[in-house]
């Protein structure tokens, strides 16, 4: 979905073998932290969609390797459909995010203890159908809040990323009734070209009525079924409904001096 | 919020395509379903469906109708479509992405396939759901799927996974027949036969699969598309599956006795990117396919058509009928084709003809021995062979296939390398040439009689070798290698010119005349590079111009035929021979026949090609008749995003104006567009730039530029003096380096005078990497020379505008920090300012770009388009960022410190970056959004407030530009597509 610039000789690129990331990926996360200070009082995370890795090193530097005389480690679960390298204090997973059995698995992982952050870099594979590529989009990261409704804290916080498309205002007003606040963040290590973006989403405040149970016959679009956050529900009677839509302020990331990665030189 | 934004045409990837009845097709244009009369092309009728999604599948029971696509279902009669004119209202919703849809054996219900592997049993008449029903545990997301009713109780699902898995399920027992495993990475279409004997299904993997439904076994693995396979259709009784791909290319595979799948036809029928739509009506094996250009595409898909259209013989074949005893080696050496029959010459004299399906021995003659040269005159039925020894045997046909005259030709030269030939004024013109320097070429007009009515001799230049040559207005046109052309005096034989270097190298493979008037003649040349142009020439002043270019990028273009004002060229690409139309952009015809080095001959009439050639020492005739269906259905467009639109002002041949798009497929479109109906009209695809484009615009009325990735950025030229336009390079800015890789962003211009005449313009470019240059582009030399070079920052710098105010010339720059920054460029622009134009001066020298004037911070990232506004005291710009926010920013020009405001500025302007704006008439805006939304915008006293604001069904909006015609404003839209607006 994002606009193809293939020339990989940004200097993020550069800086990101220059520093030991497996993926330029990692200055988003930094410069989404910078911004929002995610890590703040966090000790136990969960990473979707996290292959090569180079998000589960930043989390393990922050987390790990900059608190190792804390007595309790944190927890670092990382998942991807692709297999990972080992990164000290992450576990890894391989499985399908939008798999209800994968869900279950991470849940044991923490064994009842809540998380206080989640995250999300997924892209599936794109087709050229716009719409159909929105959609499955949309499906990764409903897949990816379904696991935050079951794990994370009150008051947590949830990343994920997405691509600025038609329908992207469904998913702020979505997010909206979860979470304390939505804001879309662009990191200046992200492409201005390319319609990628994150959605930052601050304070998770559980709902009072809908409680969110895994089931291994129950599908996202099931899943969130008197969730009341503004979904459209299927019911007898077919009828045209539009959806709420809520645009999410846009903060760009990382100070204007940082590289420009539409630049090329 | 009153309508003032009114969509009028929509043209975008086409999805779902179904035959209907005797002779019509359904498309879906996005929401828009087209009805079309496939054999006559007519539009029946033209009906917006959904209100915003796509349609993706159509199916139907008697005249029932179900159309679906993303999570939208709307089920209609026939009579509903073509009677009522606002159809959205019916749309319903579901609560997922329909995957498929099908109707029940009695029609009554409607099955829709979720993409999570669900099915919705819908009532076809209340339009209520009825149920759900699934398989446990199995509801994981689906990519693709569809619906197989055998009976009223036998319903099976055919479900393709995201982990290369196939679940094929009974639909009312709701239980799993098979799980077939075998494929890598998602499944992207899977079908059962019409018979239940098979599955089909692709994947990532590029495979098709052949499955035995009974037994869930895999049969055979099928390869050949070199990307997705995204849809595929049995036909042809369950023997034969077509597909079509990410690849461009749509292929057929036969299902054989043994039940493997093999490969058979391969056709490649769009552009860009993408073939998704697939429908076969299977009593006519035409099938129907719908690609991301816009286009529909109707193919005859019979199995046997190569079969059918080809007839191939051995030398025993065509002596079969006769007392001719075939000597060793003997083979084919010429062959002509003619009214009265296909006549061929064999390399020890014997000459046979083809006619009504049977071979004739003419006569043999053993003096044609390596007569090897062969011409002729079709309707005169006149062939000629000549030897290397200079003479030149000619034979005459009767209507009826009889030899009724023969004569000779003795040429006086030492030898004979070539013979060629030409029509003129319906009579045979025969040229020999000597390889010997000092021999004249000669020319010989031959009558009906096969008399000689005269004899030219032309001489040439030292290392031509002559390929063709063209005989119009008292000229002869001689075609030679290395890229040159001969104009020749045909009274006289004098040499009037020699055009050199028609293009970079190689030979010029044909000449034919266009157009001819008192005082002009316009000939169109093939390069067999490829590059191919027309030349108009002045006879009066003997003075040739280039007035159309292009490169055809297909191999080896040997030819071309012009035919209903269209330009159709032929030539090799690897093994294959290809005939194609230029003029509207699509394949007719290709012939796997080994390759270029071979006799071949390629005969046309009445829009019938006869391909004959010799392979292995046998002749094959291919013959490709004229379809009785259109060769496409809709204009379409790019088939890849269109980054950027430029429409001119001056109006077009009465309602329509000019305009040229730049696409992602690194191609420029040069179309009209009649904003009564929406109709637009592609003349020429040009492909000069080797990556996509990111900016044209045209400077005026005949003159555009074009910039892209790799520094690359060329000046182009309309003409206008003929039936369509024409468009050819003009000029091109050269790179500062041998391996550019910079992106040149934006580009603006500002003409120079001489005193009234135009002496050419002054450019400003800004690139990826931060830097700005200026230039002059001189119209006489048709070259650049730089006057002004310097850096911004470090970051990307996307748009750019110059602006004349006060006797004063300033750059505006608008770059991925946010930020708008102004330079005053007067002293080193060293043109002189007077009444708002540049004045031509003479010295020119490079200055260095100055620090900037004025910055300001308008967005927080990258402004992705801007546009200005005239005051009394300088500018207005509104802007676009990537930010969502639309900005108003006033420059203060007057006073002595140039200053900058922001008066207005909405920060969630739109739910997605703003990626294009256009300024209107009346203080307002137009702007574009990738959230699909285009929205009008006033900015009467300096505060920016929406007007209207509607939903557009172009993806991946990136480029919008508007023009005024009659009392409206009217805009097209690019992306991934191509939309028609009226802004009231
Ligand atoms: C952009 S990469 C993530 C990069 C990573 N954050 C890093 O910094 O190295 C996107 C990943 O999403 C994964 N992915 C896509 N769909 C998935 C799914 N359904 N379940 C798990 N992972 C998925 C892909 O395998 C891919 O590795």
């Amino acid at each position: 979905m994002g606009k193809s610039s293939k020339d990989k000789r940004d200097l993020y690129y550069r800086k990101a073998k220059e520093e030991g990331w497996r993926a330029r990926s990692a200055f988003k996360l930094l410069q989404l932290n910078d911004q929002f200070q995610l890590f703040k009082g966090v000790r136990r995370v969960v990473d979707l969609c996290a292959a090569p890795g180079s998000w589960s090193q930043v989390l393990s530097r922050e987390l790990y390797e900059n608190n190792k005389d804390n007595e309790v480690p944190p927890k670092i679960v990382a998942v991807d459909l692709q297999p990972m390298a080992p990164i000290d204090g992450v576990t890894t997973l391989q499985a399908d995010i939008t798999h209800p059995k994968t869900l279950s698995k991470i849940l044991e992982i923490f064994g009842g203890e809540p998380a206080d952050f989640v995250c999300s870099d997924g892209a599936p594979d794109v087709t050229g159908l716009h719409d159909l590529d929105e959609y499955i989009q949309a499906q990764l990261i409903l897949a990816a809040l379904q696991l935050t409704t079951c794990l994370l804290r009150p008051g947590g916080t949830f990343v994920a990323k997405i691509f600025r498309g038609r329908d992207i205002d469904l998913m702020y007003s979505q997010l909206g009734f979860l979470f304390d606040k939505v804001i879309c963040a662009k990191p200046r290590s992200s492409r201005g070209t390319s319609l990628e973006a994150f959605i930052v989403c601050l304070g998770y405040k559980p709902s009072s009525t809908w409680k969110p149970s895994l089931d291994l016959n129950v599908s996202t679009e099931d899943f969130f079924k008197g969730a009341n956050i503004g979904r459209y529900e299927l019911n007898d009677e077919l009828h045209y409904e539009e959806e709420s839509r809520n645009v999410a302020p846009f903060i760009a990331c990382g100070d204007l001096s940082s590289y420009d990665s539409d630049a090329t030189y | 919020m009153a309508g003032n934004l009114i969509p009028i045409e929509h043209n975008g990837p086409t999805i779902a395509l179904k035959f209907f009845e005797d002779d019509l097709l359904l498309v879906g244009h996005g929401p828009i379903l087209k009805i079309y009369n496939y054999k006559t092309s007519e539009v029946i009728t033209t009906k917006r469906i959904f209100k915003k999604n796509k349609i993706h599948g159509i199916t139907f029971d008697r005249d029932t109708l179900a159309f679906y696509g993303a999570r939208s279902l709307s089920i209609l009669s026939l009579n509903q479509i073509l009677e009522e004119e606002e159809l959205t209202k019916y749309e319903k919703m579901v609560n997922d992405w329909i995957i498929a849809g099908e109707f029940s054996y009695n029609g009554l219900e409607v099955y829709l396939l979720t993409a999570h592997n669900v099915i919705l049993g819908v009532d076809s008449y209340s339009q209520t759901l009825q149920w759900e029903k699934s398989v446990w545990g199995e509801k994981s997301i689906l990519y693709s799927g569809s619906i197989k009713v055998t009976s009223k109780y036998d319903v099976y699902i055919n479900a393709g996974t995201v982990m290369g898995g196939v679940i094929i399920w009974d639909l009312y027992k709701e239980e799993i027949i098979h799980n077939l495993l075998g494929h890598e990475g998602s499944i992207f279409n899977v079908k059962m036969s019409e018979n239940d004997k098979y599955i089909a299904s692709c994947s990532d993997d590029r495979s098709i699969k052949l499955w035995d439904f009974k037994t869930g076994e895999l049969l055979s693995t099928a390869w050949g598309h070199t990307a997705r396979i995204w849809n595929l259709k049995f036909y042809n009784g369950d023997s034969a599956v077509v597909s079509v791909s990410e690849d461009l290319s749509s292929r057929t595979w036969n299902i054989t006795e043994d039940e493997k799948l093999v490969a058979n036809l391969t056709f490649e029928l769009h552009s860009g990117r993408h073939v998704w739509g697939l429908d076969v009506k299977d009593g006519e094996m035409l099938a129907a396919t719908g690609g991301n250009d816009g286009r529909v595409r109707l193919v005859d898909i019979n199995p046997r058509k190569i079969e059918n259209e080809t007839q191939s013989f051995e030398i025993e074949d065509i002596v079969a009928n006769s007392q001719y005893s075939v000597k060793k080696n003997e083979v084919v050496k010429g062959f002509w084709k003619l009214n009265a029959g296909l006549i061929v010459v064999t390399s020890e004299g014997g000459i046979f003809r083809y006619r009504n399906n049977e071979w004739t021995l003419v006569k043999v003659n053993l003096g044609l021995k390596n007569y090897s040269l062969t011409n002729g005159h079709t309707h005169k039925n006149i062939i000629t062979f000549t030897n290397d020894k200079g003479i030149t045997i000619l034979f005459k046909f009767s209507d009826e296939g009889d030899l009724i005259k023969e004569s000779l030709i003795a040429s006086e030269v030492s030898k004979v390398i070539n013979s060629i030939s030409s029509i003129y004024n319906d009579e045979l013109y025969l040229l020999i040439e000597s390889p010997n320097k000092k021999e004249k070429l000669i020319l010989y007009h031959i009558n009906e009689d096969l008399e000689v009515v005269s004899t030219k001799f032309f001489g040439k230049g030292q290392t031509f070798v002559t390929t063709c040559f063209e005989i119009v207005g008292g000229l002869v046109f001689i075609g030679f290698r290395l890229s040159s052309i001969g104009i020749y005096d045909f009274e006289t034989s004098e040499e009037v010119q020699l055009i050199k270097k028609v293009s970079i190298s190689d030979t010029v493979t044909s000449i034919k005349t266009l157009q001819e008037s008192q005082d002009k003649i316009l000939l169109s040349v093939t390069n067999r590079d490829g590059y191919y142009l027309y030349i108009e020439y002045e006879k009066s002043t003997n003075l040739h111009t280039y007035i159309h270019t292009n490169d055809l990028r297909k191999g080896f273009l040997e030819g071309s035929i012009h035919a209903n004002q269209e330009l159709v060229v032929y030539g090799f690409k690897s093994s294959y021979f290809y005939i194609y139309n230029e003029s509207r952009d699509f394949e007719i015809a290709y012939e796997n026949c080994g390759g270029a080095h071979r006799l071949w001959k390629l005969f046309y009439e009445n829009g019938n090609f006869d391909f004959i050639y010799t392979r292995s020492g046998a002749l094959y005739i291919r013959s490709i008749e004229c379809p009785n269906t259109p060769y496409f259905l809709g204009e379409g467009s790019h088939g890849r995003e269109i980054r950027e639109i430029s429409i001119r002002q001056k109006e077009y041949k009465g309602a329509n104006k000019l305009y040229v798009t730049g696409a992602e497929d690194t191609t420029i479109k040069l179309s009209s567009i009649n904003f009564d109906t929406g109709k637009i009209r592609n003349y020429w695809t040009i492909r000069k730039h080797t990556s996509g484009l990111q900016k044209i615009k045209f400077l005026n009325d005949n003159l555009i530029v074009s910039s892209s990735a790799r520094e690359e950025l060329f000046v182009w030229k309309i003409c206008e003096n003929f039936n369509y336009p024409l468009i050819s390079l003009f000029g091109t800015l050269n790179p500062s380096s041998d391996n550019p890789d910079l992106r040149i962003m934006d580009f603006d211009h500002i003409f120079v005078y001489n005193d009234h005449e135009l002496k050419g313009f002054v450019l400003v470019t800004v690139y990826s990497d931060s830097s700005i240059k200026v230039s002059f582009f001189d119209i006489e030399s048709q070259s650049f020379s730089p006057l002004i070079s310097g850096f911004y920052k470090t970051c990307c710098l996307f748009d750019v505008k110059f602006i004349v105010h006060d006797h004063k010339v300033y750059i505006l720059s608008g770059a991925s920090d946010g930020h708008l920054s102004l330079w005053d460029i007067t002293d080193e622009v060293q043109f002189k300012v007077s009444k708002n134009r540049l004045n031509y001066t003479e010295t020119l020298e490079l200055q260095n770009l100055p620090q900037p004037l004025n910055m300001i911070a308008v967005h927080q990232n990258g402004i992705k388009d801007f546009d200005i506004f005239k005051t009394d005291s300088g500018i207005l710009v509104a802007s676009g960022g990537d930010d969502n926010g639309l900005g108003l920013t006033q420059f203060n020009l007057n006073d002595e410190t140039i200053t900058s405001e922001i008066v207005s500025f909405v920060p969630n302007a739109a739910s997605s970056t703003i990626t294009s704006l256009s300024g209107l008439s009346d203080s307002r805006l137009l702007v574009g959004s990738v959230d699909q939304i285009i929205r009008l915008w006033t900015f009467k006293d300096n505060e920016l407030r929406l007007v209207d604001a509607h939903y557009t069904t172009v993806a991946d909006t990136g480029s919008l530009d508007s023009t005024e015609y009659k009392t409206s404003d009217f805009a097209l839209v690019g992306g991934i597509g191509l939309a028609v607006w009226e802004i009231k």
